[in-house]
């Protein structure tokens, strides 16, 4: 605007400037784009506690911090059949209270010293964590240790967690998406699988347990033998070993055996859930997929990319950019003991939940038949970024490797899943979409029912829907 | 009162920290870096760090919903979204499609008093990155279409759905301002603004935003990662040198008021627990005063061993959850405690007793060791920040834009590391019952899961 104004004011004693046309603008030369540098994730070095602990480190100096994650096998898979929510509020009650310190001492002592520790349970592992400095490192340690070898279960403590717990599980039921993923989930491994609960519980169960339950959940699953230590900070091998000799070398436990996990169920199927005054509707749909294992895992990790692993995926493209149904879309492929499945999610305006829903469906049609060239390039590009973000920092890296602890894969997995996905080629991504089996799609929507059914009976009249509670 | 984002993913890139571990106390924080500014008045920021093959871009816009016109709220980041939406030499979706192919991802913020665009890339990526924002910033607005604009207005519509409209307690915190601020003040509207003044927006508008506040002499540029800076310095000056600066409208002074509006909002929402949330005026970021509130709102509720929780999770039990924080913004701050009551007890039991115990903090100040606890916790956060390539230069950017001063972080910190129990008992004093607004939400139906006041 200022330059307009500018030419405008000149006084008219010379022709127009001849340059004007002739010289092209800077920014219309695009710039050249070099060659990647190499780069591999670092692999960990791995060595054993005298109690038979495996522990990975990456030597991470420069600031003074360090990062802990203890990976133990278990999980929710070890939750009674009647007891759902047990492992985890176990797990939450390692740091309430350990050893000679109570609740508020336990957390006073973590405080003083803005040192980090909690403990978290997923499908079949638990992980604790610690983010401590250089200089606190030690005493962070001793607190660890504390509570997974001694923790208290003080019953008032224990209560006030449970509360704390059930306002969770409340509040996870009021969120439309938290609802279509337990939902999914239900149906996909199926009943009494051991991962088709959410690992919070239900109001009914966590009423039920006791101190003592939580307590024998907790002996259930802690030993050394079933931990392996996952650090990255400003820590030599050495001293790593010796403080953690120090603090963890006394500890022992009698676990129970880890429970088998049988194959999920992969029920297909068309649920809805009804969600009155929902401005939107959340829609979720399954597929089975591929094991960590399955040589088809990781070229379908780049095609699940191209299907809504990023902003110009096809998904994300279409339901966002193109028809502006949505506020994102996405696409993600996803392994854990005995399982593999892709599943797909957005949350798009009520009044076009059915046209977006086709759209979805038809989106991971497509995939099945194949990607392009550029498509993988797209793919392989941000697999590598990944890969370099996940070096950034000593709590992306511990917490990276943790990863690759809780699939049980082994220290160089990280490296090998980048080499893989660089190798991949158009043919082996779709081979690997192609057995993907459309037929099989757990399909959930959450959302104004008297809004969607309608539209639904429209569009999808064939459809059969089963109508299901939160 | 989260900023919004581009793209739903990255919001927890936003969130603050959790506090990691003690420093040593000799450790000296900085992040070096290189400023210049281009005749144009651009700032540049240059970090280098070869640690990883990867860079960072960040360009930080000195505009927000704040600077938005009566009947348009929610512009600023309407606006954002077109940003991506194609110039005359990388049409339509190109600015997303060139970056991903090559690896490269971006995101965007808008906040009350803010723009921020970053990208993030393989390093051989770099200067396509700088290209693509020099080329949008010297021309966006030529390429503008009604489309566009309706496509994405859509899409912020859903975005406000999902993010306030669904999403439980959402709408708290697109009233709060409201409540706050009063009629007409640059922070009394949400960013997110309402449908209404997203549907008036025309294209027009867009082109005049563009004009007024996308010129180079009202943005920061910094560069971070792996590349050259003696290499870098003349394609800055190519891609961006050509810009022309604009003519920055004067601001108006923005009034700091000292008390709500309203002192009572009641909402309620498809929720099965009350909330409330209790706020009072703070001073604005960087201020004098300001580090004093988030010492106070750490002493209050950071850990197990604070206050609050004690009190009202550990002790009465009358809370599910407790946090205290101050969300500090350009020119006038809010401190606010937010609370979940138990099962059978009620907000204004919680109301009652947070009142109480900052009366007593008001009277007594906390204690030596509460200070050092919660003054540690930030040292090490601090030290947190220079980890990511990512934190380190949207901190820089920051610091530049609300410090007036780039090399700022040990500066910051020192607010903290110096402040003294008096310093955060005069900020307790200043959270009186006559200065706070309390918003509630509570569950639309009354059955027999509702908790709390009838």
């Amino acid at each position: 605007m200022t330059f307009f104004l500018a030419f405008l004011a000149c006084p008219k004693t010379v022709e127009p400037p001849v340059a004007a046309v002739a010289a092209p603008h800077p920014l219309d030369v695009r710039p050249e784009i070099g060659a990647p540098a190499d780069f591999a994730p670092q692999a960990p070095q791995v060595f054993t506690l005298d109690n038979g602990t495996t522990v990975w480190l990456v030597e991470r100096p420069g600031l003074p911090l360090v990062s802990v994650r203890m990976v133990l096998g278990g999980g929710k898979a070890m939750d009674p059949a009647d007891q759902p929510g047990l492992v985890n509020f176990s797990d939450t009650m390692l740091t309430h209270g350990a050893g000679d310190l109570n609740s508020t001492a336990f957390a006073g002592a973590l405080e003083q010293h803005a040192l980090s520790l909690w403990a978290n349970s997923g499908q079949a592992t638990t992980w604790v964590g610690l983010e401590a400095t250089t200089d606190t490192l030690e005493v962070g340690l001793d607190l660890m240790a504390s509570a997974v070898s001694a923790p208290r279960f003080d019953a008032e403590e224990v209560d006030r967690v449970r509360d704390r717990l059930i306002g969770e599980v409340q509040m996870s039921l009021d969120s439309p998406a938290t609802v279509a993923r337990w939902v999914a989930d239900s149906f996909y491994f199926g009943e009494d699988h051991p991962l088709a609960h959410p690992g919070i519980g239900n109001q009914t169960s966590l009423t039920s347990i006791t101190a003592k339950d939580l307590k024998s959940s907790w002996s259930a699953r802690f030993a050394p033998e079933r931990a392996t230590f996952v650090v990255s900070g400003d820590v030599t091998q050495v001293d790593l070993k010796a403080q953690l000799e120090d603090s963890f070398g006394d500890w022992t436990g009698k676990p129970s055996p880890l429970p088998e996990i049988g194959p999920a169920a992969q029920a297909s199927g068309y649920y809805l859930v009804d969600n009155p005054g929902a401005t939107q509707s959340v829609l979720r749909v399954v597929l089975p997929g591929w094991q960590a294992d399955d040589p088809h895992y990781v070229p379908a990790t780049l095609g699940s990319v191209v299907l809504g692993g990023t902003f110009t995926s096809r998904l994300n493209r279409l339901l966002r950019e193109e028809k502006g149904y949505s506020y994102g879309a996405r696409a993600g492929v996803g392994a854990g003991p005995g399982y593999g499945r892709m599943v797909t999610s957005s949350s798009v305006r009520g009044d076009v939940t059915a046209l977006a829903l086709v759209d979805m469906l038809a989106e991971v049609e497509r995939i099945t038949q194949g990607i392009d060239a550029a498509e993988l390039k797209k793919a392989q590009g941000a697999a590598i970024t990944d890969a370099v973000s996940a070096m950034e920092s000593r709590s992306s890296i511990a917490a990276s490797l943790a990863g690759v602890v809780a699939m049980g894969q082994s220290p160089d997995r990280m490296a090998m899943e980048l080499q893989t996905a660089r190798n991949a080629s158009v043919s082996t991504v779709n081979a690997a979409m192609a057995t993907l089996d459309t037929d099989a799609a757990l399909i959930v929507v959450v959302g104004d029912l008297s809004v969607i059914q309608p539209q639904l009976a429209d569009v999808l009249p064939d459809v059969n829907w089963t109508v299901v509670e939160k | 009162m989260l900023p919004l984002c581009l793209f739903v993913g990255s919001l927890l890139a936003q969130e603050p920290a959790a506090p990691a571990a003690a420093a040593p106390a000799a450790t000296a924080l900085s992040i070096p870096h290189e400023e210049y500014q281009l005749d144009n008045g651009l700032n540049v920021i240059l970090m280098e760090d070869h640690s990883l093959p990867q860079v960072t871009i960040n360009i930080w816009y000195g505009v927000g919903s704040k600077d938005e016109l009566v009947g348009r709220t929610g512009f600023a980041h309407l606006f954002e979204h077109l940003m991506f939406m194609g110039t005359t030499r990388l049409p339509d979706s190109g600015f997303d499609d060139l970056m991903e192919a090559e690896g490269g991802w971006n995101n965007a913020w808008t906040s009350e008093d803010a723009t921020d665009y970053y990208s993030v890339g393989p390093s051989q990526l770099l200067t396509t990155l700088l290209w693509m924002d020099a080329d949008r910033m010297e021309g966006l607005d030529n390429a503008m279409t009604q489309e566009k604009l309706d496509l994405q207005r859509e899409v912020v519509r859903n975005e406000r759905r999902q993010t306030s409209e669904d999403a439980p307690y959402g709408m708290l915190w697109v009233e709060l301002g409201t409540a706050l601020y009063p009629e007409g003040h640059p922070y009394a509207h949400s960013v997110i603004g309402t449908h209404q003044d997203l549907m008036a927006a025309e294209v027009s508008d867009v082109v005049d935003f563009f004009q007024t506040w996308y010129v180079p002499n009202n943005a920061s540029l910094v560069v971070a990662g792996d590349f050259d800076s003696s290499e870098l310095k003349p394609f800055i000056e190519t891609a961006f040198g050509s810009i022309p600066a604009g003519e920055l409208p004067e601001r108006p002074a923005v009034e700091t008021p000292d008390k709500p509006v309203e002192q009572l909002l009641e909402l309620t929402d498809q929720v099965q627990i009350p909330m409330t949330v209790m706020a009072w005026h703070s001073p604005a970021a960087l201020q004098e005063g300001d580090a004093d509130y988030d010492l106070l709102a750490a002493v209050l509720s950071s850990g197990r061993s604070s206050r609050l929780y004690q009190r009202l999770v550990h002790q009465d039990q009358l809370a599910l959850e407790i946090s205290a924080y101050q969300f500090s913004q350009m020119h006038s701050s809010i401190f606010m405690v937010q609370a979940l009551p138990t099962e059978g007890h009620t907000v204004e039991e919680i109301e009652a007793v947070v009142a109480e115990e900052i009366a007593k903090l008001a009277a007594e100040g906390p204690t030596q060791a509460e200070l050092e606890r919660v003054v540690n916790q930030y040292r090490v956060n601090a030290i947190g920040g220079l980890e990511s390539l990512d934190s380190r230069a949207s901190a820089l950017n920051r610091y530049h834009y609300l410090a007036g001063e780039t090399d700022y972080l040990a500066t910051d910190l020192a607010r903290y590391t110096n402040a003294t129990l008096a310093d955060v008992q005069t900020a307790a004093q200043a959270l009186t019952p006559d200065r706070v607004c309390i918003a509630r939400v509570r569950p639309e139906e009354s059955d027999s899961t509702t908790q709390g006041a009838e």
